[in-house]
């Protein structure tokens, strides 16, 4: 454009908003189309509940594998095995609840902030269209005898690392979109320390997010070129985890696990406060609380295979038992604003409790896990036979089905909060409500599953089942427990299926008397209509407080 | 202030400059160094000085490469020497004080989800094969493209329906004749799968019968009163789609065996002359 063009014209408030045509393929087209915030949200809701299903039957069929540890036989081998294995982890992780608290925050983030739209809509887009290719890829290319352990189909495993990549850059490209909304696209008035929990949670989440997928990508960077280049270093067979699985395996355990359920804490920040009708006590207090969990967790760091010793070594040990400490914090903080207030029960809440107990329980594993590191560290200190007779029970747990334990309390625990936030969102989500009695159900699934699938794997960590257990001489009661696990995560299964057709059948349901504020909110979210419009907001709303809902009625 | 047309072209000019450099030294004679044996600091010379101390690479890419740098870069500097794109100075001159607002983009866009697709096309083909790698990237640059047509035209003016025709305006001239290009390179290789895959004698009826289809069916729109828009369309989508499907299913079955007639090297022609 030169100066003798015509000016850039302002954008008339006048026009109105484009309505979807009623032919279903124009629809399927706008959909494709998209970068409405909403719209893109929902997707990734959908999509990654479904990859819940399939990702929680792939997880089944490796427990069934456990419950004979006479051999592997069920899935075809020991190379099968291991890629179903692997599939299920990586699949729970990038495939399921990094995506479904995205899709959360994609679609709620902007409304809370009081921004028109994500920052960077249609990088956004561009964000789930990749994660959703890249991960069908993925599981394809796994499924064609790729996967990450030596022995498959070679090209199929190039494409494996080239999927997983490909997702994982694109969730990468969603938490700066989402990020970004918070930092850039907040309200007048609305400071950092007045940002909604939620928001926050994702923003400290996603910091962390930020720094250690990258070192995610360049080991499997590294592994790619191995594969293609001479020299084997990544895709050696031998003892221990096969193949690269080895240098990816601090994404999946202690701390850079905890992570992944940040998200759940500023769920039930924002729901706590919502069911005691009033104002969280100690806001800051909380926020520092949910962001220093989240920095405790960063684990990029920890990688065993350059770094031997890291798990001995006092840094690591230390940030491993401090975990807990603001996870305790913010429990007492919920539990003065419960008591200081007036609760009234709510499914949504009831689940997001059961998650944070999940992460409860996964950070007792972790702290079991690193007490034995540490009092094995001790017996370097001196010739101390009381030493072994501590640790040696915990130092057993190292790299047993306690690594299981713990990563199906915390990540299931993500699931179990991200549901919990659908539930809690669904008006603004869906412009419906969802059925309290089929969220109850679904919950108790959730959170029994989650039980019934982490606690027998802890039990078997303590009888020495290694954690990629094929074909291994374990103490007696090993395969019992690991059908309870197995019948556990179906249980998880479930509960996913049940929120699904939960879901199918809010769409019949009546929404014409879908109150904007149902559920009596605090943030800017609850200002607008459910669903709520193109734009999000009739007109930009300033606030003077972390709770503007509660000022409008005169809320000390 | 840089304004918005300086940033396109100068960061232009500075990717043709490092992609010039690459190339200049990526496609020069590399043999007897080790893996990495390009980040040698001597490899880097010839390319640096324009050849002045050292050689190149491949000429001609380079040389179109520093040419783009230049042309960027002269483009860029003109444009912020004239304050072109600066809302501020549109504003001085149009005399009202104010910096317009700008709107943002509402239109949909499919670049993202082709974007997306463009990318899996790219890793499939680095496990495949190059031809497929290559078309991944010329996707790819075809969506960053778009893309950024798009991106401009959305926040053109404040009117949707205004930033829309601008965009045609602006792509189509390009759009039109290159998807037409496309479009026949992409029949005329199935086509030819199919004649090559067939015995001589079906290829010589398909090759009669397809131009016979192809003119009946023009024929039969032509003498319609009022042929539908769809029709037509549907029409045509069917033909196309059928020799699509039929040209993928023969290039799968690969061309019938060839008689070739018996070649005789001229070795063999003088030892037959020898003989006589």
């Amino acid at each position: 454009m030169t100066v003798t063009d015509t000016p850039p014209i302002a954008a008339d408030p006048t026009v109105e908003t484009p309505v979807l045509p009623a032919s279903p393929l124009v629809r399927i087209a706008n959909v494709i189309t998209t970068g409405e915030h909403k719209i893109l949200g929902r997707m990734y809701i959908l999509s990654s509940l479904g990859f819940a299903l399939f990702t929680l039957v792939i997880g089944v069929l490796v427990g069934l594998e456990q419950t004979d540890m006479g051999g592997v036989d069920i899935v075809g081998g020991n190379e099968a095995y291991l890629q179903l294995f692997f599939l299920w982890r990586t699949g729970l992780v990038f495939l399921v609840v990094v995506p479904l608290f995205l899709g959360l925050a994609t679609s709620i983030v902007p409304l809370q902030v009081g921004a028109p739209s994500i920052a960077f809509p249609r990088a956004a887009a561009a964000a789930f269209w990749g994660w959703l290719l890249g991960g069908g890829l993925y599981i394809g290319a796994t499924m064609a005898d790729g996967g990450f352990n030596a022995g498959g189909d070679s090209d199929a495993i190039e494409l494996t690392i080239l999927a997983m990549g490909m997702m994982i850059a694109s969730l990468l490209l969603a938490t700066v979109c989402v990020m970004t909304t918070v930092i850039a696209q907040r309200t007048e008035g609305m400071s950092l320390l007045r940002v909604p929990m939620f928001s926050w949670s994702m923003l400290a989440a996603g910091a962390v997010w930020l720094v250690s997928f990258p070192v995610l990508l360049a080991v499997l960077a590294l592994s790619w070129a191995d594969l293609r280049g001479d020299v084997v270093v990544f895709f050696e067979t031998g003892s221990g985890a096969p193949g690269s699985l080895r240098y990816l395996a601090w994404a999946f355990d202690y701390p850079q696990v905890f992570v992944y359920a940040v998200p759940l804490l500023g769920i039930l920040a924002e729901m706590v406060p919502v069911t005691a009708a009033r104002r969280q006590a100690m806001r800051s207090v909380m926020m520092a609380a949910i962001a220093a969990f989240a920095f405790l967790s960063f684990g990029a760091y920890a990688q065993p295979v350059y770094n031997a010793r890291v798990a001995q070594q006092p840094v690591f040990v230390v940030q491993n038992l401090l975990l807990l400490l603001p996870l305790l914090v913010l429990l007492g903080g919920w539990a003065f604003t419960l008591v200081s207030g007036k609760p009234k029960a709510s499914v949504s809440v009831g689940v997001a409790g059961g998650g944070l107990l999940m992460l409860l329980a996964g950070g007792g594993v972790a702290t079991l896990r690193v007490f034995g590191r540490l009092v094995g560290g001790l017996r370097e200190l001196g010739d101390w036979s009381w030493v072994d007779d501590i640790s040696d029970p915990f130092d057993d747990l190292v790299d047993t089905a306690a690594v299981a334990a713990e990563f199906r309390y915390v990540v299931l625990a993500g699931l179990i909060g991200a549901v919990a936030g659908v539930y809690f969102w669904a008006p603004k989500l869906f412009g419906r409500r969802l059925s309290p009695a089929l969220g109850g159900l679904a919950g108790l699934a959730l959170v029994g599953g989650t039980v019934l699938a982490s606690l027998s794997e802890m039990v078997n960590g303590f009888l020495d089942e290694p954690d990629i257990a094929t074909d291994v001489a374990v103490d007696s009661g090993v395969e019992i427990l690991n059908w309870v696990a197995t019948a556990g995560l179906a249980v998880v299964a479930l509960g996913v299926l049940t929120v699904l057709g939960d879901l199918a059948l809010a769409i019949r349901r009546d929404s014409s008397d879908l109150d904007d504020n149902p559920v009596g909110g605090h943030t800017l979210e609850w200002a607008t209509t459910s669903p709520p419009p193109h734009n999000n907001f009739a007109a930009p709303i300033a606030v003077t407080s972390a709770e503007p809902l509660l000022d409008e009625e005169g809320e000390v | 202030m840089l304004t918005t047309g300086f940033k396109l072209f100068f960061g232009f000019a500075v990717v043709a400059l490092v992609g010039a450099a690459v190339y200049g030294v990526a496609s020069g004679d590399l043999s007897g160094k080790d893996y990495l044996g390009f980040v040698d600091p001597s490899s880097f010379v010839g390319v640096l000085s324009l050849g002045w101390k050292g050689g190149v690479g491949d000429h001609s890419g380079y040389v179109v490469l520093v040419f783009a740098t230049v042309s960027a870069a002269y483009l860029a500097f003109t444009l912020v020497g004239f304050r072109d794109a600066d809302p501020e100075a549109v504003a001085r001159l149009g005399g009202s004080g104010e910096i317009p607002p700008a709107a943002g983009p509402t239109a949909n866009n499919v670049w993202p989800a082709f974007g997306a697709a463009a990318a899996v096309v790219l890793l499939l083909g680095l496990v495949t094969h190059a031809a497929v790698f290559v078309t991944g990237l010329i996707l790819l640059a075809v969506v960053a493209f778009e893309w950024m047509i798009s991106a401009w035209a959305d926040r053109a003016t404040g009117d949707p329906e205004a930033n829309r025709e601008l965009r045609t305006r602006i792509m189509a001239p390009f759009e039109i004749p290159l998807l037409g290009a496309a479009a026949v390179a992409v029949i005329v290789l199935s086509a030819s799968r199919i004649l090559l895959a067939v015995s001589e004698l079906n290829a010589v009826w398909i090759a009669i019968g397809i131009p016979i289809i192809i003119v009946g069916a023009a024929v039969a729109i032509v003498a319609m009163e009022k042929p539908s828009r769809g029709a037509v369309v549907g029409v045509l989508a069917v033909g196309v789609l059928a020799i699509v499907v039929l040209g993928i299913v023969s290039a799968a079955v690969g061309p019938r065996s060839f008689e070739h007639e018996e070649e005789h090297t001229d070795e063999e022609a003088l030892v037959t002359e020898v003989a006589r």
